[in-house]
Order: C-alpha cells, then sequence, then structure tokens
C-alpha cells in the first residue's frame, strides 16, 4: 500500500474527500519529523514508539581492500512496535 | 539529546492548529491513520508514507536459547515485527546535527605523517632541544673529518694490493705483447708525458678542491680521490725518469693519437719494450700498471664524447691555459679514483664493451670495463659539485610567484608543501621573508608572507642532498631563535 491507497483508504473510512485527507496527512507528516527533528520521542497509543536513536562513531573496515574508514556518528529513527499491536500480528500467519 | 516523549496528542494539537481543523478532526484523523496502517499491515502488505517512511512486517525466526537460572534449552517462538524504515527526507532532518561529518578513510601513511608532523611540531616549539642537536650535528661533523683523514691511510694499503694483484695480469700478458711489439714505444710514451702532465694538474686540484663541509658524503669521496691520486703519482714520477729520452715527441702527436683509437686501446706491446730496457723487474710492473691505467683513460676518451672534448681541450691548451688543465684532470681524477674503487667493489658489465674488449684480449677486458663505467660517476660528481655552488651562492629574491596569508593554524612548513612539494624547503620562504617574520614558530596572524621562485635545482625533492642542505638551514635558522 502505498501513499495514495493510504489516503484514499482512510479518505473513504472518513467520508472526507481525499485532498483534505492529503493535507491532514502531510500536515501529521510534517508535525511527526518536526517533533522526531528536535530528538523528542512520539508514542501513538496501541501503535508503537518513534524515537531518536543515536549510534556511536565506529571504525568500519573494508573486508576485500582492508582500507580502514571511520564511520562518524548520526542519528536515527527507531520505531518500536507496542504490545498491543504486538498481540494483534502474533497470530498472523507467515509465510515460508 | 532531548529525550522528552510526547503522545499523540501533541501532534494531533499541532495539526489542528496548522490546518485551522477542529482537534476532533484531527484526532479522528490520527486515530484512523494508524487502524488503517494496521490493517494493512494485517493484511500482510507494506504501507509507505511520502515524506516519512515504510511500515513492514518482519518475521523473526523461532531461535534456541538456554535458561539462564535452570541451563535448559528453550525455543523462542517465532514472532511478526513491524518494522519502520525512515524515509531519506526524515533521515536527513533528524540526523541534522551530524550532517556535517563525513566518513574519514584512515590510510596508515597518513596517521604516520601526521604522528610526524605532531613531533616536527613539537621539536620546533622546543629550543633547547634543538640547540642540543646542532651541536650533536657538529660532533658528527668532526667525527666525519676525523673518518676522512684516517681513511686516507687505508687508501694507500688499498692502491698497494692493487698494484699486486695488477703483477700477477701482467704476468698473463707477455704473449699478446710479443705480437704487436714493433713501433709502439713512441706512443706509450707519449701516454705517458700525457700522465706527467696530469701529474702537474693534480697537483692542481688538490688545491683547488672547495670546501664542502656541509655533507659528509661527497667529502669523503673527494678525500678518496685525492688519496686515490696520490699513489699513481709516485709511481709516474719514478718512470718519468726514465722516460726523459722519449719526452721530444710530446703535445702534438699526443693529439695524433687521440685520433687513432686503435693505438690507445692496445697500449700493452710497450710492456715488453720497457721489460727489456729495465733490469728492475719491479720498477717494470709499477709503470705497467700506469700503462694500463692509462689505456683506461683512453678507451673511456673515445667512447665517451664528453670527456673526449675534455682530452683536446686539455692537449689544446696544456701549455698555456692552466684552468682547462684543471677540468680535464677532473675528470682523470675521477677515473683514477674509480679505478681504485672498482678493484673493490664487484664489477657492472657494460655489455657492448664487453664485447669489444673480449675480443681484444681477455685479461684485460674486465678492467678496461671498468675504466669506463666510471665516467658515468664522474658526471655525476661534477652535476653535484654545481649544486654545491647553487647552495653557496648568496639567494636573493626578487621573484615571487604568490603570496600567503598567515590564519590561525597556518605554517610555513604546510605553505612549503603546498608550493614546492616538500616541508623541508620552508627554510626559503623564510629566508624571503625576514624583514616580516622574527621567529619562524610564532608568525602574527595576518601577516602577508611572499612565497619566492626558487631554481627547480634547489627544491629537488627527489635529491637527498637538497633535502640535507635544507635541513641544515633550518638548524641554522631555528637554532639562532
Amino acid at each position: 500500500m502505498n501513499h495514495k491507497e493510504l489516503i484514499a483508504e482512510i479518505a473513504a473510512k472518513m467520508k472526507l474527500p481525499r485532498q483534505e485527507v492529503e493535507k491532514l496527512l502531510d500536515a501529521t507528516v510534517a508535525a511527526c519529523t518536526e517533533q522526531l527533528g528536535e530528538g523528542k520521542t512520539i508514542g501513538v497509543q496501541s501503535f508503537g514508539n518513534f524515537e531518536v536513536r543515536k549510534k556511536e562513531e565506529r571504525l568500519s573496515v573494508h573486508p576485500a581492500t582492508q582500507v580502514r574508514t571511520l564511520i562518524p556518528p548520526k542519528l536515527v529513527v527507531n520505531f518500536k512496535q507496542s504490545n498491543i499491536l504486538k498481540d494483534k500480528i502474533k497470530d498472523l500467519p507467515h509465510h515460508e | 539529546m532531548n529525550r522528552e516523549k510526547i503522545s499523540s496528542q501533541e501532534i494531533i494539537d499541532q495539526v489542528a492548529s496548522q490546518l485551522k481543523v477542529s482537534k476532533r478532526q484531527s484526532e479522528e484523523f490520527l486515530k484512523e491513520m494508524f487502524v488503517t496502517i494496521e490493517e494493512a499491515l494485517l493484511a500482510g502488505e507494506s504501507v509507505k508514507i511520502k515524506n516519512f517512511g515504510t511500515f513492514k512486517l518482519q518475521w523473526n525466526e523461532p531461535r534456541k536459547s538456554v535458561n539462564i537460572q535452570t541451563g535448559e534449552e528453550i525455543i523462542l517462538d517465532g514472532y511478526n515485527k513491524v518494522t519502520f524504515t525512515p524515509d531519506v527526507k526524515l533521515k536527513d532532518i533528524v540526523n541534522e546535527p551530524f550532517a556535517h561529518l563525513e566518513p574519514l578513510v584512515l590510510d596508515d601513511d597518513n596517521e604516520q605523517e601526521q604522528e610526524q608532523d605532531k613531533e616536527s611540531i613539537i621539536e620546533e616549539s622546543y629550543d633547547p632541544l634543538h640547540i642540543f642537536t646542532e651541536q650533536a650535528s657538529e660532533i658528527k661533523e668532526i667525527l666525519s673529518e676525523i673518518n676522512a683523514l684516517s681513511s686516507k691511510n687505508i687508501e694507500n694499503d688499498k692502491i698497494d694490493k692493487n698494484s699486486e694483484g695488477d703483477k700477477e695480469l701482467v704476468n698473463v700478458m707477455p704473449d699478446f705483447i710479443a705480437d704487436n711489439q714493433s713501433g709502439r714505444a713512441k706512443e706509450i710514451s707519449e701516454t705517458e708525458i700525457a700522465n706527467v702532465g696530469n701529474n702537474d694538474v693534480i697537483s692542481d686540484n688538490k688545491i683547488n678542491i672547495p670546501p664542502v663541509r656541509e655533507i659528509d658524503v661527497p667529502e669523503t669521496s673527494k678525500i678518496e680521490t685525492v688519496s686515490g691520486i696520490k699513489n699513481p703519482v709516485k709511481y709516474i714520477t719514478a718512470d718519468e725518469m726514465e722516460m726523459a729520452h722519449n719526452e721530444g715527441h710530446k703535445l702534438n702527436e699526443t693529439q695524433d693519437e687521440l685520433t687513432q683509437p686503435e693505438i690507445l686501446s692496445t697500449p700493452d706491446p710497450f710492456m715488453a719494450e720497457v721489460r727489456p730496457n729495465k733490469n728492475n723487474r719491479k720498477g717494470c710492473l709499477i709503470f705497467i700498471i700506469v700503462v694500463l691505467l692509462l689505456a683506461g683513460v683512453f678507451v673511456g676518451n673515445y667512447y665517451f664524447s664528453s670527456a673526449t672534448r675534455c682530452w683536446i681541450k686539455y692537449n689544446l691548451l696544456s701549455e698555456s691555459n692552466t684552468s682547462s688543465i684543471s677540468k680535464a684532470s677532473k675528470t682523470v681524477f675521477g677515473w683514477f679514483k674509480d679505478l681504485k674503487s672498482w678493484f673493490i667493489d664487484d664489477t657492472v658489465i657494460d655489455d657492448e664493451m664487453a664485447n669489444f674488449y673480449t675480443a681484444l684480449y681477455d685479461p684485460d677486458s674486465a678492467k678496461i670495463k671498468k675504466d669506463t663505467v666510471s665516467i658515468d660517476t664522474i658526471a655525476v660528481v661534477q652535476s653535484a659539485d654545481s649544486l654545491q655552488m647553487l647552495f653557496d651562492q648568496h639567494r636573493v629574491y626578487k621573484e615571487f610567484i604568490a603570496e600567503e596569508r598567515i590564519n590561525e593554524g597556518s605554517r610555513l612548513t604546510l605553505i612549503s608543501e603546498k608550493y614546492y612539494g616538500l616541508r623541508d624547503f620552508w627554510v626559503y620562504i623564510y629566508e624571503a621573508n625576514r624583514q616580516k617574520i622574527t621567529d619562524p614558530d610564532r608568525i602574527p596572524t595576518g601577516t602577508i608572507i611572499r612565497i619566492p621562485k626558487l631554481d627547480d635545482r634547489l627544491i629537488d625533492k627527489n635529491n637527498l642532498r637538497c633535502v640535507q642542505y635544507a635541513k641544515q638551514l633550518r638548524d641554522l635558522y631555528v637554532g639562532l631563535e
């Protein structure tokens, strides 16, 4: 499901025009991004937490060329699912 | 990093105020949005939100583990997990505080260089250490001079040994000599005379040797040449007396001789000529050695035009012009030196020469080859001398290639590396800016220095002498401060 399909789905459920839903979605994404950009953790009830984690700098060695590279520290967004969501998807049949 | 946690409520408020919609609508939307995502995930789909990221369902395989308390093996069940991969835009925004950092490739050489740099900086900033190193270098100089003097004596011994080796060689010779005996005596005497001429020249040269003090290696080599020549001179003067009756022919004929290479290359018959005349066998052998040396010299002349030019100059002007004599003798100088050194070292065989001379006569071929090879080294000695002159010359800086402003962290060494390719050459920049720079370690920021245009030979980073000279200058200047 991509962006457009998601909008269509939500629009159908809420009985709102797509443009409206799109606006809302964009605003939400922008708000979330802004909060995450400030390093805040966003907790969504029954879904999960979005948090920013710091990856420390590290030394990577290219296995073939043996070139050592110092990777600088960075901040990444991490999502941790809530237990409610975990329980919901627990019984899902996995393909394999 | 901000550890604050916000709930979905704050997002709802923010969206509501931004879009000027009611909080209820906003809240409803957010709920609906996550429910939809959840449903899609439950349906096994991945959900992609533009500029935010992708939610995916990931199956984690069951795995074995051990109960820490009981040591029992337990199996952890496989489970599904929602993963979120942030979009590039979100990643960039979140990582903004560290965005300026770039992966740094660590090179081993680079690291060492940096360490060296640090060391040199420490060295430069610590004055007493410099005074100490300066003193150490002075002591080194004195030691090398002493060594050079003692090596002189050793050289004399070596020459004696060499002459003994030649005696053996000479014993093999007579077979050849018998063939070409007739009518060559004259030519040989001429070469002898030429050599006598050399003696004078050599004595001149001894005086002319420029004082080479800065660099140890050239100095010792020069002294070697002097000592190497001294001995031949001794022999020649002894023979000179005996050959006095032949001296009438002299210079004009030596010149003729030069034009006839085949005569030059076979001076051995003279040996046979001399032998009957001499009762003193030892004297004869010494003379033969001299002849062989000369043979090498002339063969060298024949094959290397530059050396021949030198010789012609010598022959033409030997009567009046002493300066050209000294030049010619310089080459002879080198030959003697190299002949001596080649006796000691292994031979480097020039193939062309080898073929030619083995055809002529075997026992001498190796030695003559040595002589010819030696000429290359003469050229090296001469070029080194011109470099020495360049060093000794007073440097005047008139042309400049650039101007550089001293900033925080600027260093003369770094500027030098930028323009000349090597840090050690900063001394020349310092020399050119002495009015502005009082202390090369502490240049006030904002100073504008000029980068002088230098002779390429002076800043040849592949030439060890240039680098050494620059280092000496550094010691000199840093010692002054």
